[in-house]
């Protein structure tokens, strides 16, 4: 519940920065892509073995069906906070950058990254750990510098690319800024590829996954 | 009696030791099957095989000739492991939409803050009044239950065995489960042994006593 009223507060905060400079749609989605992180981080093995999702799970529904609702369940609130923000934007006549479509490929990145990293792990803990990755690297400020140096320029070549998609696929928030490999087809293709093998090896999770009881904590 | 329910040979090891060691029963249409054996003796985890929720190491699990995870799309089937599985922060309504269309009456309350009978029963009378249900599985139904609501459910099961519905029940009250089942499936160090209830009868009828002395003589510890 607090997770909602989360993302409303942080929609709302947006909502009023756009109001005072409606070309910082950035800092809206940032704050939303730093919430999206813990909400998408539901878990999934921990309430399985409680038992919680037997009705579903022993109901005859495909396990791939109970995959999508885990993730779609999982993830729609920062979606539909993101999607607010875009048409307040709109509203104000930004919507070209908020509908870049490197701002949205953070958002699936940071929705598919954290849900299927979570599935086995506590709830939020995926998303915790993934910030505490991401707090540790800014403070290691040499490796963020190498990573600025590789995503603000255009990818010389393949291996350029596949630097900046990386980049971007650790950390999503660099893809919020108009850093130029964040517009180049090869890292927003590679940066896609990453999104659909991170959500393939959660479906197989969900699908392959044995569910045992455990006494409920 | 054609099966709907045949379990196979069915092998299940965790970390390397047999919980169950070639499990084979059949259930019929209409036909209450009992599941006893002692804490740890592999119940739950017969049950969850049977459901397709955990995967045998050996043998099968058929459901009106088809494998469990295929048939359960066609078979309608209720499972029912306890409220202790019940999402303690869903409210009733949200849980019970699972099963039905929208209602609107009733309790709604998040399931942590009813008592456990209450969740108990609860989540065996949504299970009861599903309709077009051809297989019951319930492990340890009776427990939490005040004697009201155990009669109700005795009577239920009953009503559903005698209406050609399947029942595969787990439970360690044995007065109750002799007031219901046509078979029992005693557990013990991971084997089976499929007793008749009509070879336990005394007068026509099935004691609980009479199951505890039966499943004594299978373990060897007759008194």
């Amino acid at each position: 519940m607090w997770m909602y009223v989360a993302f409303a507060a942080s929609v709302l905060i947006g909502a009023a920065t756009l109001w005072l400079n409606p070309k910082d749609v950035d800092s809206a989605f940032g704050s939303i892509l730093l919430l999206q992180m813990f909400a998408a981080s539901s878990g999934f093995a921990g309430s399985a073995a409680r038992g919680y999702f037997d009705p579903i799970l022993a109901g005859g529904r495909s396990r791939n069906r109970i995959a999508m609702g885990s993730l779609v369940a999982s993830t729609l609130p920062g979606v539909a906070a993101w999607l607010i923000i875009v048409l307040i934007a709109a509203a104000l006549g930004h919507a070209g950058t908020a509908l870049t479509f490197h701002r949205f490929v953070a958002l699936i990145l940071v929705s598919t990254i954290a849900w299927a990293g979570g599935l086995a792990l506590p709830r939020m803990a995926a998303g915790g750990l993934w910030a505490f990755v991401l707090l540790t690297a800014a403070l290691s400020r040499g490796a963020v510098a190498d990573y600025l140096v590789v995503v603000q320029s255009p990818p010389a070549g393949v291996h350029d690319a596949l630097a900046s998609a990386a980049a971007f696929a650790i950390c999503p928030y660099l893809l919020l800024g108009e850093f130029p490999a964040a517009r180049d087809p090869i890292v927003v293709g590679a940066d896609l590829c990453v999104v659909l093998t991170v959500a393939w090896s959660g479906f197989r999770y969900i699908g392959r996954r044995e569910y045992s009881l455990v006494e409920p904590i | 009696m054609s099966a709907l329910l045949s379990v196979n040979g069915v092998v299940k090891k965790y970390d390397g030791k047999r919980v169950l060691s070639g499990v084979t029963f059949s259930a019929g249409k209409g036909e209450a099957i009992g599941v006893i054996g002692p804490n740890g003796a592999g119940k739950t985890t017969l049950l969850r095989i049977v459901m397709g929720l955990l995967r045998a190491d050996g043998g099968w699990v058929r459901l009106d000739g088809e494998p469990v995870a295929s048939a359960l799309a066609r078979v309608r089937a209720a499972y029912f492991a306890g409220e202790s599985t019940l999402p303690p922060a869903v409210r009733a309504r949200a849980w019970r939409s699972l099963f039905h269309d929208a209602d609107e009456r009733g309790e709604n309350r998040p399931f942590r803050l009813l008592s456990r009978g209450t969740r108990q029963l609860m989540g065996l009378r949504t299970l009861f009044s599903v309709s077009g249900i051809r297989l019951f599985v319930l492990d340890e139904p009776w427990e939490g239950l005040d004697p009201d609501a155990s009669r109700w459910l005795t009577e239920a099961m009953r009503a559903r065995r005698d209406a050609g519905v399947t029942i595969l029940v787990s439970s360690h009250r044995l007065h109750d489960l002799a007031g219901v089942c046509d078979r029992y499936v005693f557990l013990d160090h991971g084997f089976a042994t499929i007793v008749a209830g009509e070879a336990l009868a005394r007068n026509g009828v099935v004691t609980g006593d009479g199951l505890l002395a039966a499943f004594d003589a299978v373990r060897g510890r007759a008194r």
